[in-house]
Parts: C-alpha cells; sequence; structure tokens
C-alpha cells in the first residue's frame, strides 16, 4: 500500500472510532426501543427524539436538574472569575511579605486531587445540614487554587507596571486600580476561566454524587441515575446525554479555540 | 413533562442563595474599598477570600483525611496502619491497585501515540481542520454522558436474540459472536479505557499538532534535503523537537487517569473485577461505612498523584 492510501485508511479509522458512536447516539435516542434490533440498524435519525426526551422529563426531574447545574455552574464560574483575578493581582503586582511563600503553597495545593479532601467534607457537611442542598456545591467551590495560578500567570504578563504606576500617581487607590485597569486587562483571560470553571462544574460527578439525593440533583446525577436503572433503557439514556450535553456543545462551538488554549496553559489540572 | 419542579417553591432557596454568594462578594469588595491604606495590607484582603477559602474547602479536610485513615470504619478506635495493610493484602483491595496500575499504563501510552500519529499524519493535509474537529469532539462530552453512550456500544444481547450493541451488531456482521464486553474480566477494563482513550485523544491531538506546527522550517527543510524518509524523520526530527509537549501530554493523562472515577462508576460500578482507587474509595466511605479505609485510599491517591506532578512542573520549567 502507498504511504499516502496508508494515511488515508488511519485518518478515516480515528475518525470512524471518534465520531461515529457519537452520530449513532444520536440515532439511536431519535428513535423507538424497537429500532434497536432491527436488521440492518438504522443508520439515519428518526422522528421520536422530542418523545424520548420528553419521557427523560418523566422518569428524572430533569427541569430541577438543569436548573440545579445552572445554577451551580454559572455560579462557581463566576465567583471562581472574581476571586481568582482578585487574587491574580494581588499575586502579580503587588509587593508584600510572605508572597512566594503563599504563592508556593497555592500552586502546591493544585497537585492535591478533589478526592483527598471529600471524606471530611462531608462530615463537615453532614454537621451544618448542608447535604442535599447547592450551598454544598457551591461554596466549597467558589475559588480554586488552579484559577488563581491562571490569572497570576496572566496579570504578570499582561498588565504593564507602568500602568499602575501612571495610576498610582494620579491618585488612584488600590481598589480603583482594581476596578479601571486590572479588570478590563483581565477580561480575556477571565472569559477563559470562566469557561472552563463553568464546563468542570457541569460534567462534575463525584461530589454531587456524595453530597446531593436523587430528588435534587444535578445533570450528572439525574443522568447516572437514568442509566442505572435495571431495565437497560438505552434510548432514555441516550436522550438524556444529548439534552444534557446541548449547553456544553454550545459553549464548544462559541468559543472552541479560546477553550482548547485555556486547557493548553491548564494541563497542569489534569 | 415533570411536574415536580416548581419554580416557586425554588424559589426562595435560590434567590437566598444567590443572596448569599452576592452579599460575600460585597463585603469582600468593601472591605477592600474601606481599608485602602498601604499595599501590603491591601494585598492581604485581596487574598485573604481565596485563602481562607481554600484552606477550609481543601487544607483542612486533606489533614483531616490523612488522621482518619488511622482511624477505624465508624472512626472512634485508632486502628494505626490497619486500613493500609488491608489495602495491601487483601485480594479485593489488591484487585483494585492491579486496575488503577493497568489503566496507568495504558491510557497515557494509548492517548498519546493515537494523538501523536494522527497530529502527525494530518499535518498540512488538506482537511487538517475538519480531522481534528473530529477527533475533538467527544471533548464536549461529560465522563457520565461517555460512559452512558459506550454503555451502549457494548451491550449485549444472547446469542439467538439480535444484537443491539453496535460493536456486538459489528461483530456478528463480521461472522464472529457477540461477547459480553464489560462482564469478562480481565478484558473489561480494557474496554472502559478504551472509553477514556476516545474522550482524551482529542486533547493529546491538538496539544501536539500545535507542538508539531512549532518545529523551525529550516530543520525539517534541512532532514529533508539529506535524503530523510517519513520514518527517520519521525524518530530523528519529530519527535526528538516535541519531546516537552509529549511529556506534558502523557503526564496529564496519568493524572485525569488515576483520579478516574466517572467512567467506572457509570459502567460496571466496580463489578466484575473492574473497581479502580477512586471507586473502591466511594463505596468504602459512603456506601459500606468504612471511612478509614476510604481515606486511606484517598491517601494512597494522593502519594501516587504526587510524583508525578512534581515531574511535570519541571517540565513545564523547563520549557
Amino acid at each position: 500500500m502507498s504511504r499516502k492510501g496508508f494515511a488515508y485508511l488511519c485518518l478515516t479509522a480515528v475518525a470512524f472510532f471518534s465520531a461515529f458512536p457519537l452520530y449513532y447516539s444520536i440515532v439511536v435516542a431519535s428513535r423507538h426501543n424497537s429500532a434497536l434490533a432491527e436488521v440492518p440498524p438504522p443508520l439515519l435519525p428518526g422522528g421520536n427524539f422530542f418523545e424520548n426526551v420528553s419521557r427523560v422529563f418523566d422518569t428524572v426531574p430533569f427541569w430541577l436538574a438543569l436548573a440545579n447545574s445552572v445554577i451551580v455552574a454559572g455560579g462557581i464560574a463566576l465567583s471562581v472569575m472574581f476571586l481568582s483575578t482578585l487574587a491574580g493581582f494581588a499575586f502579580a503586582k503587588l509587593r508584600f511579605r510572605g508572597r512566594n511563600a503563599m504563592l508556593l503553597i497555592t500552586v502546591g495545593t493544585m497537585m492535591v486531587p478533589a478526592q483527598l479532601g471529600i471524606i471530611p467534607l462531608y462530615m463537615l457537611m453532614v454537621k451544618i445540614e448542608w447535604t442535599g442542598s447547592l450551598y454544598a456545591l457551591i461554596v466549597p467551590s467558589l475559588v480554586n487554587a488552579f484559577g488563581v495560578f491562571f490569572m497570576t500567570q496572566f496579570l504578570s504578563r499582561a498588565l504593564p507596571t507602568e500602568l499602575l504606576e501612571a495610576g498610582r500617581v494620579d491618585g488612584a487607590t488600590t481598589w480603583g486600580l482594581f476596578w479601571h485597569v486590572v479588570i478590563p486587562t483581565a477580561r480575556p483571560a477571565a472569559a477563559v476561566l470562566g469557561m472552563l470553571t463553568f464546563m468542570t462544574a457541569w460534567n462534575d460527578y463525584f461530589w454531587p454524587l456524595v453530597v446531593l439525593t436523587p430528588e435534587n440533583p444535578t445533570v450528572q446525577v439525574a443522568l447516572s441515575t437514568l442509566a442505572s436503572g435495571y431495565t437497560n433503557d438505552y434510548v432514555l439514556g441516550l436522550a438524556g446525554t444529548a439534552v444534557g450535553t446541548l449547553p456544553l456543545v454550545l459553549i464548544f462551538t462559541l468559543l472552541g479555540k479560546q477553550i482548547i488554549g485555556g486547557i493548553m496553559q491548564g494541563a497542569v489540572k489534569g | 413533562m415533570d411536574l415536580d419542579f416548581d419554580f416557586g417553591a425554588e424559589q426562595p432557596k435560590l434567590v437566598m442563595l444567590l443572596l448569599g454568594v452576592v452579599a460575600f462578594l460585597a463585603v469582600v469588595g468593601l472591605i477592600i474599598l474601606v481599608l485602602d491604606r498601604t499595599s501590603r495590607f491591601t494585598a492581604t484582603i485581596m487574598l485573604a477570600p481565596a485563602l481562607i477559602l481554600m484552606t477550609i474547602g481543601l487544607l483542612v479536610p486533606t489533614i483531616r483525611t490523612a488522621l482518619l485513615s488511622f482511624m477505624s470504619g465508624d472512626s472512634q478506635r485508632f486502628v494505626g496502619l490497619d486500613n493500609y495493610v488491608w489495602m495491601f493484602t487483601q485480594p479485593e483491595a489488591l484487585l483494585t491497585l492491579r486496575n488503577t496500575l493497568i489503566w496507568l499504563v495504558l491510557t497515557p501510552l494509548l492517548v498519546t501515540s493515537i494523538g501523536l500519529v494522527y497530529a502527525v499524519l494530518v499535518d498540512r493535509t488538506r482537511f487538517e481542520r475538519l480531522a481534528k474537529a473530529l477527533v475533538f469532539l467527544p471533548m464536549a462530552i461529560s465522563f457520565v454522558g461517555a460512559g452512558i453512550i459506550w454503555k451502549f456500544v457494548y451491550a449485549y444481547r444472547p446469542e439467538e436474540a439480535d444484537q443491539i450493541g453496535l460493536l456486538n451488531q459489528i461483530v456478528v456482521w463480521l461472522g464472529g459472536e457477540p461477547r459480553q464486553w464489560l462482564l469478562e474480566a480481565p478484558y473489561n477494563t480494557f474496554f472502559l479505557i478504551l472509553v477514556l482513550v476516545w474522550i482524551q485523544a482529542g486533547f493529546a491531538t491538538v496539544v501536539l499538532s500545535a507542538a508539531i506546527k512549532g518545529i523551525p522550517a529550516e530543520i525539517v527543510e534541512a532532514a529533508r534535503l539529506d535524503g530523510a524518509g517519513p520514518f527517520s524523520m519521525f524518530f530523528r526530527v519529530t519527535l526528538p523537537s516535541i519531546r516537552n509537549a509529549v511529556i506534558v501530554v502523557g503526564v496529564t493523562q496519568a493524572i485525569g487517569t488515576l483520579k478516574l472515577f466517572d467512567i467506572v462508576r457509570t459502567m460496571t460500578n466496580g463489578n466484575f473485577d473492574t473497581s479502580v482507587i477512586a471507586v473502591d474509595m466511594y463505596n468504602n466511605a459512603f456506601r459500606f461505612g468504612e471511612t478509614g479505609k476510604g481515606a486511606a485510599l484517598a491517601v494512597f491517591l494522593f502519594v501516587l498523584v504526587m510524583p508525578i506532578v512534581w515531574y511535570q512542573r519541571k517540565v513545564q520549567k523547563a520549557r
């Protein structure tokens, strides 16, 4: 086989491996359960998608799950953007004692896998009776080491020290500088951070599974409830997955390039 | 449609939640505004929310987990190293460690090599953008969603029935016997690993493709003039030039793999000899009431992750 032929074969194989399961789940999600066993199997989407989706909403509290996920992921993203910019500015441009030690500790906590703290965190949530509520998801995630590190890196590069000094000479307070100079500069990086945080929070499963109940779930918890049914109703699970993924697909389509750039910078997060 | 969700009933809760977050941020802002004296003081105030939240949310629980790992299941009695002895001697725990090791070796290897070969092959072809977009698609799916999709791909029906799972349909169509992909140990772990590879191959492709584009054109041109064939080009020019990017991708995958929970939990729940550390930790701590064992597993996870992260930071700094 020619070299070119081999290359095309590999490309086709990988593209098939990546895209076909996705395409086929859409096909299945839009058909009736009985169509699955047809020989040959259906290869084009059918007309049952909305019927299947409404079955999803009948089986699990999916509206509630979507609302919860929007509140949790949105709230976390906004807070992480703000607090990380604040701390990032302090680390990048302000001089104070203990700066290097604190930055080192912050970077150090990025190494800690989230699972390490989850058992005591759960005990704490039980004690303050936050289990089952959205507080338990939002409050521990209001800020994270990655965000602080990400904004510190960006602001130490993108924010000219001369600009800050000029502002000070003109009599601006540090808060004034933060509001009028730092935030406008930080906006592109903060947007990427916000999107990454939103995606991570939207897709998070371990902690919501631990601390929430199936009656008040996030999207991922609701999906896992759908999939764990004994009936093996594949159509139901796949239709739910399609709806639960839609918000992220929209974000990806709009901001794919920036997100990839952010993921590459944040490769440390794993 | 679902009638359980009553926006009216939920509203006070949500408004309160929102108010809480806003109030918190407002207080932080106000303190900064009022107390703008010295730069050092301002810096402290600016850092305070981040540092306090990280301390409460991560540092303190981490230390408590370490302590709990020396306690009994109900956290009442000190048991010394019993939980760690359990982890390294009991067959079911050893199986979990073995599976985690298989994941740790295979995932970075497969993801990085598929990404590398694919990135080299699509480089400077007419359909490069499309090819990269296709392989990147699965990144948008949550791990839970991917688990649901692949549970369907691997679905099995008894031989006399018509197969509905994608893989078994293909196997039968090619004249083979349908198999229970997720039930037969030890191969089922491999089929679970394939799901993570499916999600992550796009990430590897995009990162490595960017690195390949960064190789100076003169080097490639010189090698070509010296008569380098495609293979010596790959091993003598491309690979050494992007060595760091390859390491970063592999290491990132290794860290993510160690923490993996969602895929195994959704697809097999750790049954049929497929459990990994994070799943075992969840089951012990939150289902079996064995807090001590769960904590010990979490600590061990940290011990495994730490040197890898350390190495990664070193490589990234050298770049």
